[in-house]
């Protein structure tokens, strides 16, 4: 446990030792400061109301897409014809950078909680429609043999087969989705809102405030964090059973 | 085809093991995986290895092979005790385990990188190797554009390449069709002939073990250990179907079946 | 026995595409099949162009109708006729250029670093266990978030767009080559052992091989996270680039130019991941039929 934290620690005393001198603490601020910065903030609750507005809308967009996403991903597996349709459109679009629409977004929807939630929802679309897609549309013939031999229709192979069978690949997808919705959230935020965590950095680096930004970075990475490593277990918990069956 | 026993036993390599134990520890639970075998191969030999999954037959190979340590007992090759692999003992496995960027000749050319021959020398050892094992139009071949049975033979290739006086098997057949199974058996006892090495062969196949060896060594697990030897002296070519073949096939698996029986009362 | 071996390879080759072609094309049979795969080729061109074809329908009819505004919806002819436009003045092969020396200069030192690293991490466990927890926690902090940061300490010239391209960079290249190589299987180690290779060796023939695909997928990554984060900073502090351009016709009311300027930047990106998406899969002709 020293040892990961070691880097950390040896990066930390060096910035606070280093900062003492040259005029590089203006704009570097110190660990001390920023540490003071985020206790400030939790004690006068300052930064709640900004952080519960980023989740609210990374979780608002993360549901459309994880929603929209392997509906798409499904009907697309399901149905070659339909696939051949959507698939140049959908993978084109998918290495394409989403800020493009952003300032579309801003003109068309104004500034507020809705374009932070479509930029959000189309972060994080693409990564789960592209992951459960693959899963969904490699999974076993095998299955779908089995689901033609017992007779069941296509809504039933869809639903009863293909998507159980491609379960631990949409979670996996999904997992990837709920951070590219954060992090769509944020960059929403920094872009057409004036609430939220990617709010709080770019008011916060107008004004020349270093310590606040890195207090800001620090809160959002460390929910980043929480979220990766939330996110691993409960696909752990989650997958354990789905993966003896599909890797098998 | 015929092989003389005799004209063969000179040039081999000799291996002796004794009191080898080995313990795994799985899940906090100790599992013996060899508890004190002690076997002798003598030069040239052709020996099998047989008995069912867990019955350590593996892990015997890996410890005369030097990928793996005994925890008590010693393995010893022409005298000197095996401490880590080797290129005079060619190993190869059930899969395999061809490098797969590289093409057949690469992977064979990566075994000779030793041999004090020349880069002459060597291209010309691996060109005989593949005509030895059918595969010279697939030199430049990468692994994955070859069928199971030539991949094997590649990797059978590359483990006989550096002139290794000993050969380990370890279920080297396991994993192919059963007619594919059955020419690459006849091919092995013309590599044994040809290159006059030891083989030791672990395999769960009775008739394999039959058909192949000298003498066969029947293993039973928990704890792994050698539960009887048979030797072989039905003459080469062997008949899958003369009466010796096939009796004594029999009374090889009269006795895993009373171990299969006997563990499944005890478990 | 050859009789024997013959038979073998027959029933190899007839499995592996490559070698039945090989043996077996007539030149007849070389046209009628390659008839084929244009037929082929042209239906999936037309069913895959049908759904773009049906926005710009909707998108025509729609400011033809002038359900929208003009000042949000431009007609698709005048977008066409700005692009064209921007093109011909040299504009936006310019602006373009800008943005694409920063993506290569930022790709260039973030890819090298990563690879280093990644390269380090995957053949010291000491160095991941004491580097890689805190430069995977500083990376986790997506690259827009540290933008301001960067702006404060770097300005906004040329060294922030660098510094952000190179930070974005990194992370693909090192953990898709350190993964690679942790997760090697263990089957190879035995190889190695076995075969006597030395630690040159083993880093020549193994490593470095089967890490080469991982390089790929993690350029692809790279590139295309690097494109993005471009266009991010240009939209917010930059006076040159495609980005730029596209945030200067907002602030203009063009929507026009806005239009043209998503359109290019869409094409690049595309054109980009097509293009590192065949070299990955050149370099790892192998491993997609080995699994590992």
């Amino acid at each position: 446990m020293f040892r990961h934290g070691f880097t950390l620690l040896f990066l930390l005393a060096a910035w606070q030792l280093g900062a003492g001198f040259g005029a590089t603490a203006y704009y570097l601020s110190t660990p001390v400061q920023v540490a003071d910065r985020l206790l400030e903030w939790s004690m006068s609750g300052y930064v709640w109301p900004h952080l519960l507005s980023t989740i609210e809308c990374s979780l608002a967009g993360f549901g459309v897409a994880a929603f929209v996403g392997t509906l798409f991903a499904l009907a697309m597996a399901s149905s070659p014809s339909f696939a051949r349709l959507l698939e140049p459109a959908l993978f084109a679009a998918f290495s394409t950078p989403k800020i493009v629409i952003a300032p579309l977004l801003i003109l068309w929807i104004g500034v507020g909680t809705l374009p932070v939630i479509a930029l959000s929802a189309l972060s994080s679309f693409f990564v789960i429609f592209y992951g459960s897609y693959g899963g969904l549309r490699d999974v076993s013939g095998s299955y779908i043999d089995t689901a033609a031999v017992l007779g069941a229709g296509y809504w039933t192979t869809a639903f009863q087969f293909r998507l159980p069978a491609a379960g631990p690949y949409i979670l996996a997808s999904l997992t990837q989705g709920l951070i590219y919705a954060f992090h769509g959230a944020i960059l929403g935020e920094m872009t057409a809102s004036d609430t939220g965590m990617g709010y709080l950095i770019v008011y916060s680096a107008t004004s020349m405030d270093a310590a606040s930004v890195l207090a800001a970075l620090a809160v959002i990475g460390a929910v980043t964090f929480g979220l990766l490593h939330l996110l691993a277990s409960a696909t752990r918990a989650l997958a354990a059973p789905l993966n003896a069956e599909a890797l098998a | 085809m015929a092989v003389a026993l005799e004209s063969i036993s000179v040039t081999g390599t000799s291996v002796e093991i004794s009191g080898v134990s080995r313990v795994f520890r799985v899940d906090g639970r100790e599992v013996n995986a060899l508890r004190d075998v002690s076997l002798t191969v003598r030069p040239g030999e052709f020996v099998s290895l047989l008995g069912p999954s867990g019955c350590g037959k593996s892990t015997m190979l890996r410890i005369i092979a030097g990928l793996d340590r005994p925890d008590a007992g010693e393995c010893v090759v022409d005298g000197a005790i095996v401490r880590a692999p080797s290129l005079s003992r060619g190993v190869v496995f059930q899969d395999h385990r061809l490098l797969p960027w590289l093409t057949v000749r690469e992977n064979v050319l990566l075994a000779l990188h030793k041999a004090p021959i020349g880069q002459d020398g060597r291209e010309a050892r691996v060109l005989e190797l593949l005509d030895l094992v059918g595969l010279s139009a697939f030199a430049g071949a990468k692994p994955h554009q070859l069928s199971g049975g030539m991949s094997q033979r590649a990797a059978i290739a590359r483990a006989l390449a550096p002139r290794p006086r000993l050969l380990l098997l370890d279920e080297p057949l396991g994993a192919l069709d059963s007619l594919t199974r059955s020419r690459l058996q006849g091919e092995l006892l013309r590599l044994w002939e040809h290159e006059k090495v030891t083989v030791i062969m672990v395999t769960h196949d009775v008739e394999e073990a039959v058909y192949l060896s000298n003498r066969v060594f029947v293993m039973e697990p928990r704890p792994g250990r050698v539960r009887g030897i048979f030797d072989v002296s039905i003459p080469y070519p062997r008949r899958r179907v003369d009466a010796d073949f096939v009796a004594l096939r029999q009374s090889i698996l009269d006795i895993l079946e009373r171990e299969a029986t006997a563990a499944e009362l005890t478990c | 026995m050859s009789i024997e071996v013959l038979s073998d390879q027959r029933i190899a080759s007839s499995g592996t595409l490559r070698f039945a072609r090989v043996a077996g094309r007539s030149s007849a049979l070389f046209s009628r099949r390659w008839m084929k795969v244009w037929k082929g080729t042209a239906m999936a061109a037309l069913l895959g162009l049908s759904l773009p074809a049906a926005i710009l329908a909707i998108w025509t009819i729609a400011a033809r109708m002038e359900l929208v505004a003009p000042q949000i919806l431009p007609m698709p002819s005048l977008v066409w006729a700005t692009t064209w436009d921007l093109t011909v003045s040299g504009d936006l092969p310019r602006e373009l250029a800008v943005s694409l020396a920063r993506l290569a200069g930022g790709l260039l030192i973030g890819g090298a670093l990563g690879l280093a690293f990644g390269l380090l991490f995957g053949l010291s466990r000491a160095s991941e266990a004491y580097l890689g927890p805190t430069l995977r926690a500083i990376f986790l902090v997506p690259s827009l978030g540290w933008l301001p940061f960067f702006m404060m300490i770097f300005g906004i010239g040329e060294t922030l767009k660098f510094v952000l391209i190179a930070k974005t960079c990194f992370l693909p290249l090192m953990v898709n080559v350190s993964g690679a190589i942790q997760t090697l299987p263990a089957k190879y180690h035995d190889v190695t052992r076995c075969l006597e290779l030395s630690r040159q060796e083993r880093l020549r023939y193994v490593i470095i091989p089967s890490v080469i695909p991982a390089i790929a997928i993690g350029l692809r990554q790279a590139i295309a996270k690097g494109w993005k984060t471009l266009i991010l900073v240009e939209m917010i502090s930059s006076a040159a680039g495609i980005g730029y351009l596209m945030m200067w016709g907002r602030k203009s009311f063009q929507l026009d130019v806005v239009f043209a300027t998503m359109i290019v930047i869409a094409l690049v990106g595309l054109l980009f991941d097509r293009a590192v998406l065949a070299l990955q899969q050149r370099t790892a002709d192998w491993s997609l039929h080995t699994g590992g």
